[in-house]
């Protein structure tokens, strides 16, 4: 073991800073990419164009109120240049306020304003919520008027009966609002809220570089075994079999640390069972880079196959395109996917089983 | 001529060499394609309903009487045309318990008095509790709870107005009583006809009735890009110092070598697309004129030249192989997002939008849609030429520059 160590120690001499840098690349990487992330979901708008057939202050008050959510870009323009634009995919949706708007609110028709959508438009049903919570508002407030007006008449006391009173009094209520709130948490975990968060969090980000960042700290496996060192193998005390797997061990050692740093840093969540399951992840990856790296014969298809498996990785882990839970999909991938095991807390068992054959006839074969 | 001749030597070397390695080429033919189709498959079975595969809501009921079981009641009725959730009424207990067994997606409560605080018109927050590994599906929930809180909030305030009235008038206790029953039920029934205020109109473009034309033409830009940085690397070799001594004596600079590599890259990259343009024609039946193929042809030509350009930038600064591949492929992701092919502009963030206007991924781009899909009759090259300008003449200058420091 020492004389593996010691070895690499040599070696080391040349490489710490390469060394250094790949082990660190995943921090920096996340990092960089989430705060990127985060300022691109807070900056984006959604733009579309609101058309007014009607200026009662009804329609301008659906104006107003859209202009207030904070990531829509509403455009005021005539229809014809609305469809126009939306037809060249410049904007998400059109919302066109008819004419008479207001009089046909108050006589509480349906079907007062128009939405229209291109085959293109990805924001086009959250928007048309907001319109139309907007315009269900003012239905709701004249339905309010309408309604008491009848059961004041009812009871004969028409002379309480004020419609400018009894829209205040709605809207007041309207504004002071928040009467009905949702707080999100995640299941037996305490503070985090769901805000602003983009759809990929830092702890799947944080994942997938260090596939990368694997892949190319176990490149010596490959490097020590190309034919100007092959000979200096034939002379040494230690085979390259031994120093192999000594270092595979020390190697998962040093991994496990620094994993350890980044799950305090990027995951929502510590408990001794995703220690566990993070203890599985680095053993199958690093069995997989082993696999890899023993197979290929030079460095550049070394390299080029670890950027190959970790874009593999990376795609299939369900961080960045969701996979339902259930389904043959998930079940093969929890079990072979080490990246998939760790964001989903499953137990890559086949892929443990594979890699435990491999090195059985690791072992026996490469007796070189 | 010099130069001229030893770009011409090194560019059928490079033929030659990737005659040899056919495999790989078949290889990279097919990586982006597979690339592609996985992420196509994998969000397909994500959107796909399935009865099993839904994601389910538990509405866990504290306060048990008539208002809350209306409120379920709409929950359900809301989501009825909703593929992908499912509500179901559960004790606290039964839904900690299907969340440990990840039954369940999330959970809402109606904490108790929740009828009478609705009714006096106090905030009422009803818990959401989500399984953290389905963050997608309870952002999904999440947005959908909250959009009918609102509906409900709105209503809230009219409810109120109304009991405020009513208490007003000389109706009995009893009566009184009633009235909050049957005002509550009616405006919540009104809300839930929300979807008739609007009339939905789809406007389709002639050309791009099928959004799939659209797709494919994105497909297509990302694959070429992809094909051009995997010539690069197949092409990627570790020269040893001596070697590359001995070139620079026989007079071979940096750039005649990275120029007759691009050469084989832009020419095998357009083969591909080639290739695969007339296979996915076969089914499109995009019918084009000789002249906007021509057309097309330079755009995508130019793309590539501006593409290669950076991506001999990088190579002039990394020294090491792993940086240089990392650097390469982030710049291939980098140029896709612009390009606006995996998200249309649009939907980037104002300032950004403007900057990226101006950058070659998104004038390639929208130009190759304006002419394949939108029918558009001109075409102007200018700012890409100058982006190939700007391009070459920084690589010539940073090449030189390194050529002297060797020296």
């Amino acid at each position: 073991m020492k004389k593996a160590i010691y070895l690499r120690i040599l070696q080391l001499k040349y490489e710490w800073k390469s060394t250094v840098l790949w082990l660190l690349f995943p921090f920096i990487a996340t990092v960089v990419i989430y705060q990127s992330l985060l300022s691109f979901v807070d900056d984006s708008k959604i733009p579309i164009g609101v058309v007014l057939e009607d200026d009662s202050s009804y329609a301008l008050e659906v104006m107003e109120r859209l202009e207030q959510v904070e990531y829509l870009d509403v455009r005021p323009m005539k229809k014809s240049e609305a469809l126009r634009l939306l037809e060249q995919h410049e904007l998400d949706s059109v919302f066109v306020i008819r004419r008479k708007y207001e009089e046909n609110i108050k006589l509480g028709r349906k079907k007062i304003v128009e939405a229209y959508a291109s085959n293109r438009s990805y924001a086009y049903e959250a928007v048309r919520e907001i319109v139309s919570s907007v315009v269900m508002e003012q239905a709701l407030r004249s339905k309010t008027v309408h309604d008491i007006e009848q059961l004041l008449q009812d009871y004969g006391s028409k002379a309480l009966f004020d419609e400018q009173a009894i829209e205040t009094k709605v809207q007041e209520r309207q504004l002071e609002a928040d009467l009905i709130q949702i707080p999100f948490s995640f299941f037996e975990m305490e503070h985090e809220s769901m805000e602003k968060q983009p759809f990929i969090s830092a702890w799947v980000i944080w994942a997938s570089f260090t596939v990368l960042s694997t892949f190319f700290l176990f490149d010596w496996l490959v490097k020590d075994r190309q034919a100007f060192a092959r000979l200096r193998w034939s002379l040494s005390i230690i085979s390259y079999k031994y120093y192999a797997l000594w270092l595979f061990a020390i190697y998962f050692v040093l991994f496990f640390v620094i994993d350890l740093l980044a799950l305090m840093l990027f995951a929502y969540e510590l408990s001794i069972w995703t220690i566990a399951m993070l203890c599985l992840f680095r053993l199958t990856l690093n069995a997989y880079v082993f696999i890899v790296a023993s197979l290929s014969k030079n460095t550049l298809t070394y390299y080029i196959l670890s950027i190959l498996f970790t874009l593999l990785f990376a795609l299939t882990s369900g961080g960045i395109v969701p996979i339902r839970d259930s389904g043959v999909v998930h079940q093969i991938l929890s079990t072979v996917h080490p990246l998939y095991a760790l964001l989903k807390l499953e137990i890559p068992i086949i892929g443990m089983l594979l890699c435990s054959i491999f090195f059985l006839l690791y072992g026996r074969l490469r007796n070189a | 001529m010099k130069t001229l001749r030893n770009i011409f030597f090194f560019t059928t070397q490079n033929f030659r060499y990737l005659k040899k390695k056919w495999q790989s080429l078949l290889l990279l033919f097919i990586v982006p394609i597979c690339m592609i189709a996985l992420i196509v498959l994998l969000v397909l079975q994500f959107m796909m309903p399935n009865e099993q595969q839904k994601s389910k809501l538990a509405v866990v009921d504290n306060d048990i009487t008539e208002e809350t079981k209306v409120l379920t009641q709409l929950l359900v009725m809301a989501l009825k045309g909703n593929d992908y959730i499912e509500v179901e009424r559960m004790s606290e207990k039964e839904a900690r318990q299907a969340m440990k067994d990840k039954q369940l997606t999330s959970y809402v409560q109606f904490p108790q008095g929740l009828t009478n605080n609705l009714y006096a018109g106090e905030p009422i927050a009803l818990p959401l509790v989500g399984d953290p590994n389905k963050p997608v599906e309870n952002a999904i929930i999440k947005n959908l709870l909250n959009s009918m809180s609102s509906y409900i909030e709105s209503a809230q305030a009219n409810i109120l107005t109304v009991y405020e009235y009513a208490k007003e008038t000389s109706m009995s206790e009893e009566k009184y009583k009633q009235l909050q029953e049957e005002v509550f039920i009616d405006y919540a029934i009104y809300t839930l006809g929300k979807n008739n205020l609007l009339v939905q109109n789809t406007v389709n473009n002639i050309a791009t009735t099928m959004p799939i034309y659209y797709y494919t033409m994105a497909a297509l830009f990302i694959c070429l890009t992809i094909w051009l940085i995997g010539f690069h690397i197949l092409l990627m070799k570790e020269e040893s110092i001596s070697i590359q001594n001995r070139l620079r004596m026989l007079g071979v600079s940096i750039a005649q070598g990275f120029i007759a590599k691009g050469i084989v890259a832009i020419v095998g990259t357009l083969l591909f697309l080639i290739m695969l343009y007339s296979v996915v024609n076969y089914w499109l039946e995009l019918s084009l004129y000789t002249l906007d193929y021509a057309r097309l042809f330079l755009f995508v030509l130019f793309y590539s030249i501006c593409f290669t350009c950076l991506l001999g930038l990088v190579e002039l600064i990394c020294k090491s192989a792993k940086t240089k591949l990392v650097l390469q492929v982030a710049l291939a992701v980098l140029v896709i997002v612009m390009s606006g092919s995996l998200l249309p502009t649009i939907y980037f963030p104002y300032e950004l939008q403007q900057l990226i206007t101006y950058t070659f991924p998104y004038q390639a781009f929208s130009w190759v849609i304006d002419i394949a899909l939108e029918n558009r009759n001109y075409a102007s090259y200018s700012n890409l030429l100058i982006f190939i300008a700007v391009g070459s003449m920084l690589y010539g200058l940073l090449a030189l520059l390194l050529e002297r420091r060797l020296r």
